[in-house]
This record gives C-alpha cells, sequence and structure tokens, in this order.
C-alpha cells in the first residue's frame, strides 16, 4: 500500500514537472487529477454558481504561477492555496446570493441540498473541506489526503469529526439511523 | 458503526453517508479545462509582466520621492488608531484611519488600538503587523503577521478569528492575547472564555481562560497550560511541545487534579490518547457513567461533554492573580 501511494506522488512530480516545462497535455492531466479537490475546497466558502468559474480560474492562476513553483512534490498544497485565496478574493465585497437558485436539483430537493450545504460550511474550518470533498465530490479519504497534503489519519478524524457534527446540525439521530 | 465506508467507501455502507453522497452528487464538478481562457491567460500573462515591470518601477520612483503619500487606508473594514505616534497603513504613516480587507497595518515603534467591526476591540504592541483577510456577516479575520496582539470579543463563537503562519486562533467568545515572532512561533494566553487553536493539518485544541498556549511551527498546537501548574508539570508540557521522547510519560505522572485542562487537549492531539484519556479518568472523572475511556475514543460528543465539564471545573477553580491552591 505505502508502495502504491509513494508511487502516485512520483507519477505526480513528473507530471508537474513536464507542466512547468508548457507541456499542455500535462497541465490537462493536473486538471483531470486536481479539478474535484479545487472544486471541493472553493465551495466550502463560495455559492455553488460561482464555483465552477473560480475552478477555472484557479488553474488559469496556477497555469501562469507553475514556473515560480519550486518543488514539485509541493503542487497539491500550493493548488489548494491558490484555492482558497481565489475563493476569499471571489467573497471580498460580494453580497451573498441565493444558492437555491443555482443549485442543479428539482425542488423540494433544491432546498435540502441548501440546507446540507450550509450546514457543512456551518462545520469548524477543518473539517468543511475534508467533508465536501468526501460527500459532494464523492472522494475517498486517501484519495483527499493525496490531494490536499493532509495525512490519511488526520483525514480520517476530520471526517469522523466532522461527520458527527453535521449530524447533530441536521438532527440526524446515529443510533436511530444504525438500526434502521 | 465503523468509519470505514466515510473513509474510503469499505465495510459496510453508512445509510447517512450515502442518502448524503446521493443528494449532494449533482453538485460534484465534472465541467473541462477551459483551454480559451487558459490560452488567453498565458498570452495575457506577459502583458501583464510588460506592465507589472513598469508598475514597479512607478512605485520605486514613488518611494523615492521625499513626499507624503497619500492615506489609501480609508472606506469600509476596521477602524484603528495610532497610540503614541504614527502607523503605516497601506504605505502611508497615519494616526487614524481603517484597515481595508486585504490591507496592511504596521505599528513600527508605536502602537495601535483597532475596532473589530462592531463586537470588539484588539490593541496592537510596537513592531506587530496585521492583514485585514475578511470582515463580513460570517467572518471578521485577521492575520497577525508579527507582534503582539490583544483581542477581546463579545459575540457568537467562530464570527472572529486570528490567522497566524502555523495556528488559526479561532474566538469562542473571549479576550486573549497573542505574540508571534516572523518565523510565527509565540504564545497565546486566554483571559477569559475560551479559543480554539487549529493548526493547517486538522489538529484542534481548546484553550480556556487562565490557560497559555505556545504557538509552534508545525502540524500540532501547543498545549494550554493552566495558570498556577507545578513546575514539573510546565517543563513537562514544553519537553512535549518540543517532542522530545519519553515526554508524554513525564507530562502524565506529573499531572494534578488541576492539570486536567490539559490532559483533555493532549488527548485530542496525541497519538496514544487511551493512556492521556486513562490518567485523566483518575484526576478528573467524566460527569457522566456513560463516559468511559472507550466511549470517549469512539464518540467526539461524549469527548466534548467530558471537556465542557473539565473546563467548567477549570473555570470554578481559577481565579486572575491567585496563588496555586
Amino acid at each position: 500500500m505505502q508502495l502504491a501511494y509513494s508511487s502516485g506522488v512520483e507519477d505526480l512530480q513528473a507530471v508537474v514537472v513536464r507542466a512547468r516545462r508548457g507541456d499542455r497535455k500535462a497541465f490537462a492531466e493536473l486538471y483531470r487529477r486536481f479539478h474535484r479537490a479545487v472544486h471541493g475546497v472553493v465551495l466550502a466558502r463560495v455559492a455553488f454558481g460561482d464555483a465552477a468559474d473560480l475552478v477555472q480560474d484557479v488553474f488559469a492562476a496556477a497555469l501562469e504561477r507553475l514556473p515560480q513553483l519550486g518543488e514539485a512534490a509541493a503542487f497539491p498544497g500550493w493548488l489548494m492555496t491558490i484555492a482558497r485565496n481565489r475563493a476569499i478574493d471571489h467573497l471580498r465585497g460580494k453580497k451573498p446570493t441565493d444558492e437555491l437558485t443555482d443549485i442543479p436539483v428539482a425542488a423540494p430537493r433544491s432546498a435540502e441540498v441548501a440546507q446540507v450545504l450550509a450546514a457543512l460550511r456551518a462545520l469548524p474550518e477543518a473539517y468543511q473541506e475534508t467533508m465536501i470533498l468526501r460527500l459532494v465530490e464523492g472522494m475517498t479519504g486517501p484519495e483527499i489526503a493525496e490531494q490536499t497534503g493532509l495525512s490519511p489519519g488526520s483525514v480520517r478524524v476530520n471526517l469522523h469529526r466532522g461527520m458527527k457534527l453535521l449530524r447533530e446540525h441536521l438532527g440526524i439521530n446515529e443510533e436511530a439511523s444504525d438500526v434502521g | 458503526m465503523s468509519d470505514d465506508y466515510l473513509f474510503d467507501r469499505s465495510g459496510p455502507p453508512d445509510p447517512d453517508v450515502e442518502r448524503l453522497e446521493k443528494l449532494l452528487a449533482p453538485l460534484a464538478h465534472d465541467a473541462p479545462l477551459d483551454e480559451l481562457r487558459m490560452r488567453r491567460r498565458r498570452r495575457l500573462s506577459w502583458f501583464v509582466l510588460g506592465i507589472a515591470v513598469a508598475a514597479a518601477a512607478a512605485v520605486a520612483i514613488y518611494i523615492a520621492l521625499p513626499t507624503s503619500h497619500a492615506n489609501t487606508c480609508t472606506g469600509t473594514g476596521f477602524e484603528f488608531s495610532a497610540i503614541g505616534g504614527d502607523v503605516t497603513c497601506g504605505g502611508a504613516h497615519v494616526a487614524k484611519g481603517v484597515l481595508p480587507v486585504g490591507g496592511q497595518l504596521d505599528t513600527g515603534a508605536h502602537e495601535a488600538s483597532l475596532k473589530i467591526a462592531d463586537i470588539g476591540t484588539a490593541k496592537l504592541g510596537t513592531n506587530t503587523r496585521v492583514r485585514l483577510d475578511r470582515t463580513d456577516p460570517k467572518r471578521h479575520q485577521l492575520t497577525l503577521d508579527r507582534g503582539h496582539l490583544h483581542a477581546r470579543v463579545v459575540a457568537v463563537p467562530r464570527l472572529f478569528a486570528v490567522a497566524t503562519k502555523h495556528t488559526n486562533i479561532v474566538d469562542l467568545g473571549c479576550e486573549y492575547t497573542v505574540d508571534v515572532d516572523a518565523s510565527g512561533v509565540g504564545r497565546i494566553c486566554v483571559q477569559s472564555g475560551r479559543v480554539e487553536l487549529a493548526t493547517k493539518s486538522g489538529a484542534v485544541v481548546v484553550a480556556p481562560l487562565g490557560t497559555c498556549a505556545a504557538i509552534l511551527a508545525g502540524q500540532r498546537p501547543g498545549l494550554p497550560l493552566g495558570d498556577g501548574a507545578n513546575t514539573a508539570m510546565q517543563n513537562a508540557v514544553r519537553a512535549y511541545d518540543r517532542g522530545e521522547v519519553g515526554a508524554l510519560d513525564t507530562l502524565l505522572a506529573a499531572a494534578e487534579t488541576r492539570d486536567a485542562i490539559t490532559l483533555i487537549a493532549l488527548a485530542a492531539i496525541d497519538a496514544n490518547p487511551t493512556r492521556v484519556l486513562a490518567r485523566l479518568m483518575e484526576l478528573s472523572p467524566p460527569p457522566d457513567a456513560e463516559i468511559t475511556v472507550d466511549t470517549a475514543l469512539s464518540d467526539p460528543e461524549k469527548l466534548a461533554a467530558w471537556r465542557t465539564d473539565i473546563i467548567e471545573i477549570w473555570a470554578g477553580l481559577y481565579r486572575p492573580g491567585a496563588k496555586r491552591p
């Protein structure tokens, strides 16, 4: 397991190096691997309707700054920092939007989706992103760890505690769920 | 229920997780890369580089001129007043103004008072640099690059936060003092209420009134230590914060009843929480028979209830400035 993980890291570094040299296919590969993680990080902060556009913005900024990235291995954390900063910049001076109108789900499910999203965003910062990456983007814990730079142990703890708090926020009784 | 499904989809599916996954799946991102925007950005970047070089030259000339700078620190943000002499905001030396979002305030040889929106105040010491990251109804956040900040906030928990290089300090309704050096290492002392110290790795501890904690470079926050802790405990916490081998044993042996406040934080970040909780069980048993070492380990709610109980006992014990009981 450890070997497979290490091998994945090396592959990523090779892709980053190629992208830094201007290889467009390599950059597209980076997008393919990281677009969900970037979307999750952005969605933890901005309305759903704005998130997709910001994802493109994050990758455009990354493309521009890639030559300045020192260590190829630092790419995941570096990209996530760009995503967080872009999301925060986006929020500055922007009025809150009505998320319900943007959610691609028919009413009344859209109201429930908006409620769950709001509950996810109300979680402590440490859990918000991890929970959104898991529940919205469908990433597994090991994928989240690899793409955000967190350790797998931290991701597991964040998911466990985040899910507990989310259940509380949403009024879900865990014991009842277990029985049912 | 096991967390295996939540973590990596192994093990029996958790019905709540499955339901939420299904509900939220339509929001997942699946758009392709916008090649056109990338190409445009690349062409623009050369153009922007030219503009940037010209702008940098203009700024250098502007700074070199012996004229006073215009005050860009106006508009929406945190109001501030310099104490003892002018401070620097947006490159200008000013006696007062407004620190805007994205703006930076340097106190230099003087001090400053800062209004934290309508929820509190902060006093900045000398040689302090802060930046305003955000101010809106959901969050007011400063970054403390270096120096001394004393904050007093009356607001709902989590509305105000101070980011430092290694640790984010989230206000849970309180008054506290933070000192960090340029490398982001320092110390926080809480005078009332409590704060949450969270590192970027996700490690979180709660520091209540009457405790101080180191702000460390690394993956975990420093341990809060109550005022009046015995010398052996103080040394043990410092050794633990430095990551010394065997520090956990020394710390658990040195801990007294009043140090439960440190142990409950330790249980949240140590690799061996079972040992910590077992010691805590001796020093400050939980308020409820249902809370055991095992249930506290598996159920964050139970651990939180135990923590609340310990903080309440500590708040009853703690008297500012009083000698050790």
